[in-house]
């Protein structure tokens, strides 16, 4: 596709001044022609002068009405009629109308010689008497005399009056070409802009159908990369399993000392690889968007040693895990994705750390299960790369190396179970990982234990020490599900009925009273079954809990 | 009756003129001062007819005046309703020079116009463009400075009637 040049800003800004000159000659003329039109109709000052010559004229024709009837009511009308002809005089200089007007008299002095005329002629009126006619007949003669001039002085204003309405129309004429150009240029500078815009916006189009495309090529590439990894991780493990199986019999046959430690290396180098392997699957769903995790009853105890198998070197150098005393046994979660996040984190931590200084503790709290690891104060431990655990080099793919690989795993993990890492250091200077992951109890309002044993008064003993309000025995035939099977291993042990008691109560915790043939058919085991207190605190506190 | 007389003027023309021409107080005589006409029934309004109404005072400069003038008179609003013509669309006012114009009662009930019978605290004389001058309040109103206010101002009012 054709890369397409962004506009440039100096463009941009040369098309902003462009149009703010525009609008503000525009302005200008717009309100030079508004000055104009206002001045062309505020000039009217022919009105004024005609009035002053008909004024004239009426006090004229009212003194002639005087001079030929001698009446009272034509002197009163002579005299209203003067007074107004002086107030058209008067109002010669006064304001903007008067000072115009007095402009054109300037040189020429028509209104100059009425006012002399009328003042002199005002105490002459003010004497005058009706039958004073002749008086009137003269002063009729006067005001012809000042006829002609006023004439010609509104004639002076008309001519003058002219001019400056064709000045005025000359200068609205150039107001309007002005203002034509002006628009002109206006929508000129508009179809511009709009060219820009639509250009502008159809290189945004563009960006973004190559974003789009980039974007679906990189998804398909991604999910075509996940694909491929979940395939050779599941390819992987098939063949995997087929070489744990025989170490794991190989390991119950009777082997020299040397070929078992050999052995229970290679299985524990299995169990490792199957992990990440399990890890990568889950990595690879994760990316896919498909990931999900389980929410059903687990045991924290079997998940702790389980862990501590998955983590503990040879037979010497047992890695420490450890439950609080006050943590529920049963608990909701993913037990198997659980086991990951701290096989992936314990083994990172232990390639910097010693072994033996490394522990692992669970605990309940609040709404979440704990898992800490704490490590030691030594150099080695503190020039240990966190980035990787935090996340920090999370956002340069091609910077992952296989160092990073189980702490990206497990943060993912921890990620899609809407849990919290923290890295802290304790008050005696010891680094610590807290992986806190949200969970809840398993509560039950009665639990109904099924009692396995061959001896009666066995039966008698438990079932009367232990019953309570909340504990019920019941048969084997009885229906509806068992929560606890107490097996007594003393009498029953046979893999055969240990079997099929599983097969029976696949949800039921399984403990041990005594120690018992095959430990992996039981979830715990009581050492001391006649220890009733600890049979009490430490199996069916929990599961009560 | 009142006493009329020329309102003081700024020039020294203007001044002289006025020194010259003052004459004693118009002679009203039984004249009304203003005839209010609403079809065939009038009202004849002395000036203590006009002087007894409440009165308003502007300060306002127009065309014809130097600079601010303060203009004393009743409200036209006022005036009208004694004849209720306040109710009619347009008045028309008729001057002593034979000048007609009709105005929009609107523009009494919008602005506070004025009759005005004084200026500056002198009473109007015929001479004075009074004794009655329609005056509306420039200054305080920028639609009024125009040439359309301009050509209302009709002094020498003589009469006002429903055309």
């Amino acid at each position: 596709m054709k890369a397409v040049r962004p506009i440039p800003r100096h463009l941009a800004l040369v098309m902003l001044l462009v149009a703010a000159a525009i609008a503000t000659i525009g302005y200008l003329a717009l309100r030079r022609d508004a000055q104009n039109l206002r001045d062309t109709s505020q000039d009217n000052l022919l009105w004024s002068a005609t009035q002053m010559e008909v004024e004239l004229l009426r006090f004229e024709l009212s003194t002639a009405l005087l001079a030929s009837q001698g009446t009272p009511e034509a002197l009163e009308e002579t005299r209203q009629r003067f007074d107004i002809l002086w107030s058209r005089v008067l109002m010669i200089g006064r304001g903007r109308v008067g000072d115009a007007l007095r402009h054109y008299d300037d040189g020429f002095g028509a209104i100059r010689a009425m006012a002399t005329y009328l003042q002199e002629l005002d105490p002459v009126i003010a004497k005058l008497r009706p039958g004073d006619r002749a008086k009137a007949r003269g002063i009729v003669e006067d005001l012809r005399r000042h006829e002609e001039r006023l004439r010609l002085f509104t004639l002076r204003v008309v001519g003058g009056d002219t001019g400056a309405v064709g000045r005025v129309r000359e200068r609205i004429a150039a107001g309007s070409r002005t203002t034509a150009l002006i628009s002109g240029a206006a929508v000129l500078a508009c179809l511009l802009c709009v060219l820009m815009i639509l250009r502008e916006q159809w290189r945004r189009k563009m960006i973004e159908e190559l974003e789009r495309r980039h974007a679906a090529e990189a998804e398909q590439a991604n999910r075509a990369k996940s694909r491929f990894l979940t395939m050779m991780s599941h390819e992987l493990r098939n063949p995997l399993n087929g070489v744990l199986g025989p170490l794991a019999l190989l390991a119950q046959s009777e082997l020299p000392a040397r070929l078992r430690r050999l052995v229970e290396q290679a299985q524990q180098s299995g169990q490792s690889m199957l992990q990440m392997l399990s890890g990568l699957l889950d990595y690879g769903e994760m990316q896919e968007g498909r990931f999900e995790l389980k929410q059903e009853p687990f045991r924290i105890s079997a998940l702790a040693a389980k862990i501590r198998a998955d983590l503990s070197g040879p037979a010497e150098a047992e890695f420490g895990v450890g439950v609080h005393p006050k943590t529920p046994e049963l608990l909701y979660g993913d037990e198997e994705r659980l086991r990951q996040v701290f096989v992936h984190l314990g083994a990172y931590v232990m390639e910097a750390c010693d072994r033996s200084a490394v522990r692992l503790d669970f605990g309940f709290e609040g709404s979440a299960i704990e898992g800490e690891f704490t490590f030691g104060t030594d150099a080695a431990a503190h020039s240990w790369n966190v980035e990787p655990l935090m996340g920090q080099s999370e956002l340069a793919p091609d910077q992952v190396s296989t160092d990073t690989l189980r702490p990206m795993i497990a943060r993912g993990l921890i990620l899609a179970a809407k849990g919290v890492l923290t890295l802290y250091a304790d008050d005696k200077g010891r680094r610590a990982i807290r992986v806190a992951v949200p969970s809840r109890r398993v509560s039950f309002e009665r639990i109904r234990v099924h009692l396995e044993t061959r001896s009666a008064a066995l039966a008698a003993i438990y079932q009367a020490a232990l019953r309570s309000e909340r504990v019920v025995f019941v048969s084997p035939d009885s229906p509806g599900p068992v929560d606890l099977v107490l097996v007594d291993a003393t009498t029953i042990g046979a893999d055969t009925l240990m079997s099929q008691l599983r097969y029976r109560f696949p949800d039921a915790l399984f403990v041990s009273l005594g120690l018992p043939q095959s430990p992996n058919f039981f979830d715990d085991i009581v050492e001391t079954p006649n220890d009733i207190g600890t049979l009490r605190t430490s199996v069916l506190g929990r599961l009560a809990s | 009756m009142p006493s009329f007389r020329l309102k003081g003027r700024h020039s020294a023309e203007a001044a002289l003129l006025v020194a010259l021409c003052a004459r004693a107080p118009m002679a009203a005589g039984g004249d009304p001062a203003l005839v209010l006409a609403r079809g065939p029934v009038k009202m004849e309004l002395s000036f203590r007819d006009l002087d007894a109404l409440p009165k308003r005072t502007i300060v306002t400069g127009n065309d014809f005046s130097d600079g601010e003038v303060a203009y004393r008179g009743p409200l036209v609003r006022d005036v009208l309703a004694r004849l209720a013509l306040d109710r009619s669309e347009t008045v028309r006012l008729l001057a002593a020079n034979d000048y007609a114009i009709d105005i929009p009662t609107s523009d009494f009930v919008t602005y506070d116009v004025i009759l005005a019978m004084e200026a500056d605290g002198h009473a109007l004389s015929l001479r004075d463009l009074g004794p009655l001058w329609l005056m509306y309040p420039i200054s305080d109103h920028a639609e009024l400075r125009d040439p359309a206010y301009s050509s209302r101002l009709i002094w020498q009012v003589i009469r006002i009637e429903t055309p």
